[in-house]
């Protein structure tokens, strides 16, 4: 039995965000239902297609977002679907969105209505800006959410030269993981608190906050002082970035005085690396121009993997960039299952990345494929709630369903 | 709004240390849970030195993002070497739902505070492992920090300017990740204890947690067998052109642009004023931006580069295209929408300085959540010793002379 079994959520949610946290909830053993308006989610048109043939049940990031999910269509705009959503409301203890916040109100399912209709709900909205604040009705993305932390002008790219973001969508898989935890939370406390609530996650501020925010918002504010980003990995310590090697790329990283001392062992020894101006990490980041050429010269000789597992023995903790191929093969996530097979209608056999941690008592991962569009329309409806055959084949015929 | 948090009542105590296990605890404090941080003068870490200071003063109390990535914590001070103050800390475990901890694998065993032992203190102890790599596995060993950690899920080799090698983060994002996604499993765990009265451990691999965020570059590779790329700010699946960041007047500004819908395109040529170069055929379609993207992004460079950021932001809100200023760190403190928010706080720490740090982060409509500064080292003794596991004053006293309470 999954550690959330028992609980009861609508994933009305689309590509990332609100996706990923609702899999979390399904994969752990929560009671999923996914609400997709009858065009789908934006995730079945987005991608990645075997091919690169477009079909919306080909999808690989809907695939990967859905698991463990039942899924229905709800045409939310038409009277008839929202009150079909709103009897679904009521059956439910957790709902997941993220619209923008003037769009639900459009729909008439803002969160004050809906915590109304049932008082015992956990309302998780996930949004790039939240419900609140001047930017709040704002259009934006992923992209607009993570520029807006300071996380790329601070953290990430080099000097006078664009401000980069992970090539993920970073900021939505972090305001789902917030949105998972709190909202979890919300659902455990709910006697104690006196019952449902609002659960209001802006992927904006959650980075802002607890990335960015933690490390500099002091200083900031005491001193006014603050940096920017460097290009380089750590340029307080030395060796501390990554660095091309002969088959790719390896994160040098040498700081603590008996790392040095592995580094150099496996360098052998080299003359160049007794010198005095590399005596300790920061000695070496002022000599960051004497330095790196010196190593970069040593690892193009080299294989990032050799690299690593010498490094490693000696005690260093010098990784290899892993390319998705290689981190997709590694035998130790292999050998800790952490890579899954399962069994799609469309897609057919295919891997897929296993549960996020490992709970023993109540083990999590997705199982079932994510639903084909409208899958399990007859089951949620009919049985869960108790439309009668002939209701049902009148909204299917009129496209509510 | 009432002070009745969903996790009041809850006890945790957190061997959690430098940034990703003190985030765990701090997101189950913020929740309503008592969590004390087990900690010691005689292995200061390595975060409560890192400067600025308040007031300019250096110390372990005075770590100013310390103070911010700690607050929530409480703190008790127990020197792990001395038997005595394991057997204080099993005590306190005795009377607590959950242990944190981030070691690698096999320290607590080491420490005398491996699972099977805190299970025999209290039978349905939750205890929370999240170490590197795993608890086991032939890479269980490897010696990574937050800041690497990425480079064996693959996101690493996914950041970076077009086409060219990998550009670092240069900061440990995956350590506020995997804190707060940790405190999810934990209340997972909790809610399996509240439905089976079992307690379990928890094996929470950083790889693995951090992964997922590759999950769409990870199916590209199952499905088709291509291995992504660095492709700077482009959509990580092609699904939106634009997409980027582009410059603005003024030093190192840029305004973020991503359109993905053809109702936000047409309107981002209408605030450009419909320019010859955006009504070409090239770009009338998503797929046709998308192949011509690198000509599109210049083309809008050029644009862009003659406003303001926050106006610009502002008129292209206002037609309905999705724009941002790319905030730097200096921006963050006085942008409207965060002070709006209550983003970031000043809180009076216990030793009398003013200092800032994040707030609440997530809102809550029914619960207020209350936040103090990250902890004095061993802030929380009289409490833990004297009320909690009722030690007589001098017996406190001689354990706090013989640097067992440290």
């Amino acid at each position: 039995m999954g550690a959330l079994a028992g609980i009861k959520v609508i994933d009305f949610g689309q590509m990332v965000s609100a996706p990923f946290c609702a899999k979390l909830f399904s994969d752990y053993g929560a009671d999923v239902v996914k609400v997709e308006l009858p065009e789908g989610d934006a995730a079945r048109r987005a991608g990645p297609f075997p091919q690169d043939i477009p079909h919306p049940e080909k999808s690989g990031l809907f695939f990967i977002n859905n698991t463990n999910k039942r899924g229905i269509t709800c045409d939310v705009s038409s009277a008839a679907g929202r009150d079909l959503f709103l009897r679904l409301v009521d059956w439910a203890d957790v709902l997941i969105e993220n619209h923008r916040p003037g769009q639900m109100r459009a729909w008439g399912l803002d969160h004050e209505q809906l915590l109304q209709r049932n008082p015992a709900l956990v309302s998780i909205a996930i949004t790039p800006f939240g419900q609140t604040g001047p930017y709040s009705a704002w259009n934006g993305y992923d992209l607009n959410a993570y520029h807006l932390t300071g996380a790329s002008s601070r953290y990430c790219g080099r000097p006078g030269e664009m401000p980069l973001e992970h090539g993920t969508f970073s900021a939505d898989y972090f305001g789902a993981v917030a949105g998972a935890t709190w909202g979890a939370a919300a659902v455990y406390g709910r006697a104690q608190v006196g019952g449902g609530q609002l659960v209001d996650v802006s992927c904006a501020e959650a980075i802002a906050a607890a990335f960015t925010g933690g490390q500099n918002i002091g200083g900031v504010a005491q001193d006014g002082i603050y940096d920017k980003r460097t290009g380089v990995g750590m340029p307080q310590g030395a060796p501390a970035t990554i660095l091309p090697c002969r088959d790719g790329h390896v994160w040098m990283l040498t700081l603590e005085p008996g790392q040095w001392k592995g580094l150099k062992k496996v360098m052998g020894n080299p003359e160049w690396a007794d010198m005095e101006l590399f005596d300790d990490m920061f000695m070496r980041a002022q000599n960051a121009d004497i330095i790196y050429p010196f190593i970069e010269e040593w690892c193009m000789q080299h294989d990032k993997m050799e690299i690593m597992e010498k490094c490693q023995a000696a005690g260093c903790p010098i990784t290899a960039v892993f390319t998705v191929a290689e981190a997709a093969e590694q035998p130790h996530l292999k050998a800790r299952d952490y890579f899954v097979d399962m069994e799609h209608p469309e897609l057919g056999k295919l891997k897929n990345l296993g549960a996020p941690f490992k709970m023993p008592a109540s083990p999590g991962g997705p199982t079932a494929p994510a639903p084909l569009l409208g899958q399990h329309n007859a089951e949620v409806y009919t049985r869960l709630l108790g439309v009668t055959d002939t209701q049902f084949q009148q909204f299917q015929s009129e496209g509510i369903i | 709004m009432s002070k009745a948090l969903p996790l009041q009542g809850i006890r945790v105590v957190n061997f959690g240390w430098v940034w990703a296990g003190p985030v765990c605890g701090q997101t189950l404090a913020f929740l309503g849970a008592e969590v004390l941080k087990v900690e010691s003068y005689a292995r200061v870490d390595m975060t409560r030195n890192l400067p600025p200071f308040a007031e300019g003063k250096p110390g372990p109390n005075r770590s100013l993002s310390n103070n911010a990535c700690w607050a929530g914590n409480g703190s008790v001070s127990l020197n792990l070497k001395e038997p005595r103050a394991r057997e204080l800390a099993l005590q306190l475990i005795a009377q607590s739902d959950v242990v944190i901890e981030n070691f690698g694998p096999g320290v607590m065993e080491k420490m005398g505070l491996g699972y099977a032992t805190l299970r025999g203190v209290k039978e349905d102890i939750v205890m929370m492992s999240m170490p590197g790599t795993g608890l086991y596995g032939p890479g269980k060993d490897m010696r990574t920090y937050g800041l690497s950690l990425t480079s064996t899920t693959g996101l690493d080799s996914l950041v970076g300017y077009k086409g060219e090698g990998p550009i670092p983060v240069e900061n440990a994002y995956a350590d506020p990740f995997n804190g707060i996604f940790g405190g999810f499993a934990v209340v997972a765990a909790l809610q399996h204890r509240a439905n089976t009265g079992e307690g379990q451990h928890i094996d929470f691999s950083q790889q693995e947690a951090t992964m997922q965020m590759v999950g769409p570059a990870y199916m590209d590779y199952q499905l088709n067998g291509r291995v992504a790329g660095t492709k700077g700010n482009e959509h990580p699946l092609n699904g939106a052109a634009p997409h980027g960041v582009f410059p603005c007047t003024g030093d190192d500004r840029w305004i973020s642009i991503a359109v993905v819908t053809e109702q936000e395109w047409r309107a981002l040529v209408q605030a450009m004023d419909n320019p010859e170069w955006a009504l070409q055929a090239k770009y009338a379609t998503l797929q046709e931006r998308v192949s011509h993207i690198d000509e599109l992004h210049a083309a809008l460079a050029e644009w862009t580069v003659h406003y303001d950021d926050r106006q610009l932001t502002q008129q292209l809100q206002e037609a309905g295209v999705a724009a941002a200023p790319v905030l730097s760190i200096g921006d963050l403190l006085d942008d409207p929408h965060y002070r709006a928010r209550g983003t970031y706080i000043e809180v009076r720490h216990p030793l009398d300085y003013d200092v800032t740090i994040y707030g609440s982060y997530v809102k809550l409509s029914r619960s207020e959540v209350e936040v103090k500064p990250g902890p004095i080292i061993g802030q929380d003794n009289d409490y833990v010793f004297k009320e909690l596991l009722g030690l007589p004053e001098q017996a406190y006293r001689q354990l706090i002379d013989d640097k067992v309470i440290y």
